[in-house]
């Protein structure tokens, strides 16, 4: 190989080196513009996010607000009513006897108000939400279901983590007391089962019952699976229902980046 | 220390990097690169006695001659192949590398029953070019796919991303070497040169190494 070969070795050496570098500029520019593109689009499903929590936020007030308009109205207004009309009755009665007894309704009726407006504004500042784990809540959910509807709750939780973020944990235990309720109210079932695992970024929460079941594509009163979907599509997550007439239900919901 | 004893212990330590790494490799032909490692670290280290053994009856240079470029290298460029074939195998482009390989071992074929035939035991060179560039525009066509797509947002993470980079820089800079390494054995620069290659050489096992401990998707 003479000095023309060594030339040409040369050139293409060069020719070679210009385009790795061409090359490596072009990878750098498409990288950034990519990224570009990718914070722009975070940015913007942050904001809708951002904007569906405050939406929720606002539906949650008005739904409290409803929730604590009729309780005043037709429970406790009710029974102050009832309480008041009594007392007017105090003065035409004749004997201490009738009196006495008279008081003594009101007295009672007084006291279920008293017990009524702690039960409601208990209600309205739940502490354990924000301060006990998922876990936590779902096994205290679970014994209250077992108390209160004489059915058995299997709770199976594999998920060491602790700070998940409210929004979260507020719709995985909302959408389980819902799927309780459910099962509870019109599947007759005896055993309700809920497990609950997370491994890297991915939550997965599985409540199945052994109840009636039913068809899925019929048509299905009520809201209750509405809000299933709703709470479904506020995380991002996706929900199956899968139900057979004789062969219990079995809600499933994988969260992605449930933390 | 030759340089060629430096590169042997280095594909050691990237052998024993993908061993002890392979329980995590999930790709199915890259898990096995552990294997081809040693291959390629005894056929390296043990080359006057394998050639020697394996064509005796031919002298002491020919013997290695033959011994790279039938075995060797069509080793590298096989498994090399079959890493970018596996990767690009969900899109139609999985021929590319199948043709590349089909082309190499065409080319290698003609051209050793050409030469061994005629008693010409010297490095296969038209069969090496052919390997070569035709497993660069596999891996071109590899870093386009990654860079068209959406996984170039955490190319980082991508193993195949430090293999193809590393072969790529090596089989560019090495190339020269091996097709007219006694042509270039006469000028000065030769010695600079050749330890151009082994640096280069040594950044691909480094890469390689890489991929297997901080790549986090096959």
């Amino acid at each position: 190989m003479g000095q023309a070969g060594l030339g040409y070795i040369l050139a293409i050496f060069s020719l070679i080196v210009v385009i790795l570098m061409l090359g490596v500029i072009i990878f750098m520019l498409q990288y950034r513009k990519r990224k570009i593109l990718y914070d722009s689009e975070m940015e913007r499903v942050n904001e809708a996010h951002k904007l569906d929590l405050l939406n929720t936020q606002v539906d949650v007030q008005a739904s409290t607000m409803t929730t604590i308009g009729k309780e005043l109205h037709d429970n406790l207004g009710q029974k102050v009513t009832l309480a008041s009309i009594y007392l007017q009755q105090i003065p035409l009665k004749k004997n201490q006897e009738s009196i006495s007894e008279e008081i003594g309704s009101v007295n009672n009726m007084l006291n279920d108000i008293l017990s009524e407006l702690r039960r409601l504004s208990k209600s309205l500042v739940d502490q354990n939400l924000s301060f006990l784990s998922l876990s936590d809540l779902v096994k205290k959910e679970a014994d209250h279901i077992r108390k209160a509807a004489n059915v058995a709750v299997e709770v199976s939780f594999e998920c060491e983590k602790k700070d998940i973020a409210f929004p979260i944990k507020n719709n995985i235990l909302r959408m389980f007391q819902e799927f309780a309720q459910n099962s509870i109210k019109h599947s007759h079932c005896k055993k309700i089962t809920v497990r609950f695992d997370c491994e890297d970024n991915i939550g997965k929460l599985v409540c199945s019952d052994d109840g009636i079941g039913f068809d899925p594509k019929a048509e299905v009163k009520g809201i209750g699976l509405t809000n299933l979907n709703r709470r479904a599509l506020e995380m991002g997550a996706q929900l199956t229902i899968d139900s057979e007439k004789g062969k219990g239900t079995l809600m499933t919901l994988i969260i992605e980046n449930f933390n | 220390m030759a340089f060629w004893k430096i590169i042997s212990a280095v594909v050691f330590v990237t052998f024993l990097v993908y061993l002890f790494n392979r329980s995590k490799l999930n790709d199915s032909v890259l898990k096995w690169m552990w294997l081809y490692l040693i291959l390629l670290f005894i056929g390296d280290f043990y080359v006057p006695q394998i050639s020697s053994f394996l064509f005796r009856s031919l002298k002491y240079t020919d013997a290695n001659n033959v011994f790279y470029s039938t075995l060797l290298v069509p080793l590298g460029m096989a498994y090399y192949n079959s890493l970018f074939y596996q990767k690009l195998k969900p899109s139609s482009a999985k021929y590319i590398p199948l043709i590349a390989l089909a082309f190499y071992f065409i080319v290698l074929i003609v051209e050793a029953s050409a030469k061994y035939c005629n008693g010409d035991f010297l490095f296969l060179r038209y069969s090496y070019i052919t390997g070569c560039l035709s497993l660069l525009i596999t891996i071109f066509y590899y870093l386009y796919k990654l860079m068209m797509s959406d996984r170039i947002l955490d190319f980082y993470n991508e193993r195949m991303f430090y293999i193809a980079i590393g072969i790529f820089i090596f089989y560019i800079v090495g190339l020269p070497k091996f097709v007219f390494l006694s042509e270039l054995r006469n000028y000065s620069f030769y010695r600079f040169y050749e330890f151009f290659v082994a640096l280069f050489n040594v950044l691909m096992y480094g890469l390689f190494s890489i991929a297997a401990i901080w790549g986090k998707r096959d």
